[in-house]
């Protein structure tokens, strides 16, 4: 039970690993990126977990990198096919941000850190755990910076109940503050919430 | 056996075996995808005509235009469709765009792009589009910079997109006035 809930909050990977800042800065100025993003990442690294646990004693440690950049390549590959084939709206709407996961640390990180010395079973649990805690990591900065920066939460739109996947905040929608939804808004919204999650575990451990 | 012909077979085996997942993929995935493009497009060619059909596409060289479609209505040419490439924030934009025979844009959408989502993608939108429709003939050019719109606050923030949509819509539109030169 440790291994699957490590990730989401004592080895958080964005606010206490600090992993695979760049692309989660990035796609978090709408909610839905950050759920599809980080359900892509997930996915990619259950998949990438399960082959290098596997593969752990045929790939000699000289070549160990290049081993795990082919499998992760393959997998972000693969996603990115069956998206654009099966559910042809939110590929266009993460874009590139999808293959972007090639280069994300987490799954990179996790493969190095503990798949490669750990059976299969508990690198199924670490990278469900990690990426658990990444999606929620992501869709609480993606909820700060859209509901601040442009007054909106955009979710998946479902047309049978005529949801447009769209709710404005009153208020905010007239006049947000743009800055959040731009790079400096991901950075000091990244930075506020990784001083308040210090300042918690500083005071768990007194 | 030598350490790094040893290393070179393994590292080979696992780039085989990754290259035949992949291929197996993109054979089951390929239809579908190009199923959806080829529906994209005539939906919205579709959605380009106000009035008669869009015939074949011929293919053009320009700069800009990279593609015309005739609109007819009763036998006669009464405008074009042109598949227009801009640049923007995120590299190339593929634009689709119908105008009269005066230069006049009709209606815009926005295809292919690697736009910021939340910003610049904002330019998919059909009421992103209004302010450019129904200008482009001669003494109503469309507007290039944001100075030029009515509503600047409208577009707010990604300058890149829309001087990349607005700049391709004009050449569109300039293209059919010289003559579809």
């Amino acid at each position: 039970m440790k291994e699957l809930t490590k990730g989401i909050y004592r080895e958080n990977p964005i606010f206490v690993l600090v992993l695979g800042l760049c692309p989660s800065l990035a796609v978090t100025t709408q909610v839905v990126n950050g759920i599809g993003m980080g359900v892509g990442t997930m996915f990619v690294l259950i998949c990438s977990n399960i082959m290098i646990s596997l593969l752990k004693n045929v790939i000699p440690n000289e070549i160990h990198i290049p081993a795990y950049i082919v499998v992760i390549a393959s997998f972000v590959t693969i996603l990115d096919l069956l998206m654009q084939a099966y559910v042809p709206a939110l590929s266009a709407s993460l874009g590139v941000f999808v293959q972007l996961i090639v280069v994300n640390c987490i799954i990179l990180g996790r493969a190095e850190a503990y798949a490669s010395s750990h059976g299969v079973w508990d690198s199924i649990k670490d990278a469900i755990g990690m990426g658990i805690g990444f999606t929620l990591s992501l869709v609480l900065i993606a909820l700060i910076r859209e509901s601040l920066g442009a007054g909106t939460i955009t979710l998946f739109p479902i047309e049978s109940l005529g949801f447009s996947g769209e709710i404005s905040i009153p208020g905010l929608v007239d006049a947000p503050a743009r800055v959040m939804t731009l790079s400096a808004g991901a950075l000091l919204v990244m930075g506020y919430l990784k001083a308040a999650i210090n300042r918690v575990n500083e005071r768990k451990g007194r | 056996m030598n350490p790094i012909l040893d290393r070179t077979i393994r590292l080979a085996l696992i780039c085989s075996v990754a290259a035949l997942l992949l291929g197996f993929v993109d054979s089951m995935t390929a239809p579908q995808i190009a199923e959806h493009k080829r529906i994209e497009l005539q939906n919205a060619l579709n959605d380009l005509v106000v009035t008669g059909t869009a015939g074949e596409a011929e293919p053009q060289d320009g700069p800009v235009v990279t593609a015309r479609y005739p609109i007819s209505d009763g036998g006669a040419v009464t405008g074009y469709i042109l598949a227009l490439k801009g640049s923007g924030y995120g590299g190339e934009m593929k634009l689709l765009a119908s105008y009269s025979l005066d230069g006049t844009l009709l209606k815009a959408i926005l295809m292919e792009n690697n736009e910021t989502p939340g910003l610049g993608k904002k330019a998919e939108k059909r009421e992103y589009m209004e302010k450019f429709t129904g200008r482009g003939n001669q003494g109503n050019p469309i507007p290039t910079t944001k100075a030029k719109l009515e509503k600047p606050d409208a577009v707010g923030g990604s300058t890149i997109t829309f001087t990349g949509v607005s700049r391709a819509l004009a050449a569109g539109s300039d293209y059919i006035r010289e003559g579809l030169k």
